[in-house]
């Protein structure tokens, strides 16, 4: 089997999740907490990826990226490659185009916490930031949770943002999704079946953590 | 939360341990038109018998694997399809003086049975059921032009252009063909002799005269490894194995 593709299947959902998480949890605050006219315009660019086609994302991406993209040429300044065709490129990538899956959960999470809880803390001398860490994180574990496994099942399956943005470089780019086209398209049904399998396994053994974490964060009743 | 936090970052660092396997020493990449990946395979593995050089191979369109390389794809060795690309990879200072690497043929391949009194390409197209035609974009595979200006020279383009299914690459079309969403398919007779390819039937198209494939080495990419394998390549002694496989 193509274990090569599937670790780096999980090595870009991995690396990628946490840094959404991390970026998309201020993000999320900001979005939920924050009064300020005509926010729903950075909401619905926030969500615009659930509905733009992979292939026009790419497109864009390809051109912000490319060597003559603002976002392709300060990577270059800053570390002498490109980022087209490399791991880091197709992360970045990847974390545009899971953006609202990080932020949905995370905001329903958030909506939920009770107010009076926040107004005590802010009564009780806390600054905005640790409210943040100490009284909304923990209250929106199961958010946060929720978050990360979805962002990390959609990272797991990417495809066509990465076939754009990362061609198939093997051990770089070539990720399980783009490994399994290929088998297709080479009539190499055997592989193809065996890494769809590890895919679907590795999905449910995902979905089976998360139930039990949930399970234990009710069960404390935090 | 820390308990999460410290999950997630423990899974982190235990995945960040794993080293990609195997050193970057001794490894070329290949950016290979996908109909040469069935040669190429068998070409790989005596490659790295003879010299310990591991191949990796990233297969496509030719002009899809152009597009990459000027975009800084990291390959070492550009297999093309045709001698437009390598040239212009050559012209633009990307890419070392092209050479001539193997003579592959476009045949028209049909998976369906009951064709046995045609003989020839232009008639199984003209057969009224054969209604759905698999082709190589012309766009970005010369296996596709080649058809395609193959049935332009035998006046059927016009005529036949509602029925044509255009695939990305030769393998792509194949796939089309094997798996009956076309009834015929023009492929390279690389496919037409591989396992599955035997199994129907090929119409060579002698109209379309043979397809000289060029190779460079990508200016970017190792350099001293890669002359070695195109020096491998392009050696007298590979002729048989090209044979086998429909080259010549």
């Amino acid at each position: 089997m193509d274990m090569t593709a599937l670790y780096l299947s999980g090595k870009l959902a991995l690396v990628s999740t946490v840094l959404l998480l991390v970026l998309a949890a201020p993000l999320t605050y900001f979005l939920v907490y924050v009064r300020l006219p005509g926010k729903f315009l950075l909401e619905a660019l926030v969500g615009l990826p659930l509905v733009l086609p992979p292939t026009v994302l790419g497109f864009y991406l390809l051109t912000v990226l490319g060597p003559q993209g603002p976002v392709g040429r300060f990577w270059a300044a800053m570390t002498g490659n490109g980022l087209l065709f490399t791991f880091a490129g197709i992360a970045v990538a990847v974390m545009a185009h899971s953006l609202p899956y990080t932020v949905q959960p995370l905001k329903t999470a958030f909506e939920k916490i009770d107010p009076r809880l926040l107004e005590t803390a802010a009564v009780l001398g806390l600054s905005r930031i640790a409210i943040f860490r100490r009284v909304i994180l923990p209250n929106a574990l199961g958010g946060l949770v929720a978050a990360a496994v979805l962002t990390f099942a959609h990272i797991m399956g990417e495809f066509g943002v990465v076939l754009m943005v990362g061609g198939s470089i093997p051990g770089k780019t070539r990720v399980a999704s783009i490994a399994i086209y290929e088998y297709v398209e080479a009539l190499r049904y055997q592989e193809a079946w065996q890494l769809s399998l590890a895919l679907l396994v590795i999905s449910y053994f995902v979905l089976l953590i998360v139930m039990y974490l949930n399970r234990g964060s009710v069960a404390h009743g935090t | 939360m820390r308990y999460l936090l410290c999950i997630i970052f423990s899974v982190l660092l235990v995945t960040g341990g794993f080293t990609a396997p195997a050193s970057a020493n001794g490894r070329l990449t290949v950016a290979v038109a996908a109909n040469f990946i069935r040669p190429m395979a068998e070409i790989a593995e005596i490659f790295f018998q003879e010299t310990g050089i591991r191949i990796e191979t990233s297969y496509g369109a030719t002009g899809k694997l152009y597009a990459q390389i000027l975009r800084g794809a990291p390959f070492d060795v550009f297999l093309a399809a045709d001698r437009k690309r390598p040239r212009l990879l050559h012209e633009q200072g990307l890419g070392s003086e092209p050479r001539t690497y193997a003579r592959g043929r476009v045949v028209l391949w049909t998976s369906r049975q009951g064709f046995a009194h045609i003989s020839t390409w232009q008639e199984l197209l003209n057969d009224p059921t054969v209604v759905r035609i698999a082709i190589p974009s012309p766009e970005t595979a010369p296996y596709g032009a080649a058809a395609a200006a193959a049935l332009k020279a035998a006046a059927l383009w016009d005529r036949l252009r509602e029925k044509l299914v255009y695939g990305q690459s030769v393998a792509q079309a194949f796939q089309f063909g094997v798996s009956r969403g076309v009834d015929a398919a023009f492929v390279s007779a690389s496919y037409a002799m591989s396992r599955q390819g035997r199994r129907g039937r090929s119409f060579p198209i002698a109209e379309a005269g043979p397809i000289i494939q060029q190779a460079c080495i990508v200016n970017s990419g190792k350099n001293e490894l890669a002359k070695i394998f195109l020096d491998f390549l392009t050696a007298d002694r590979m002729q048989p194995l090209l044979a086998r496989y429909g080259y010549e």
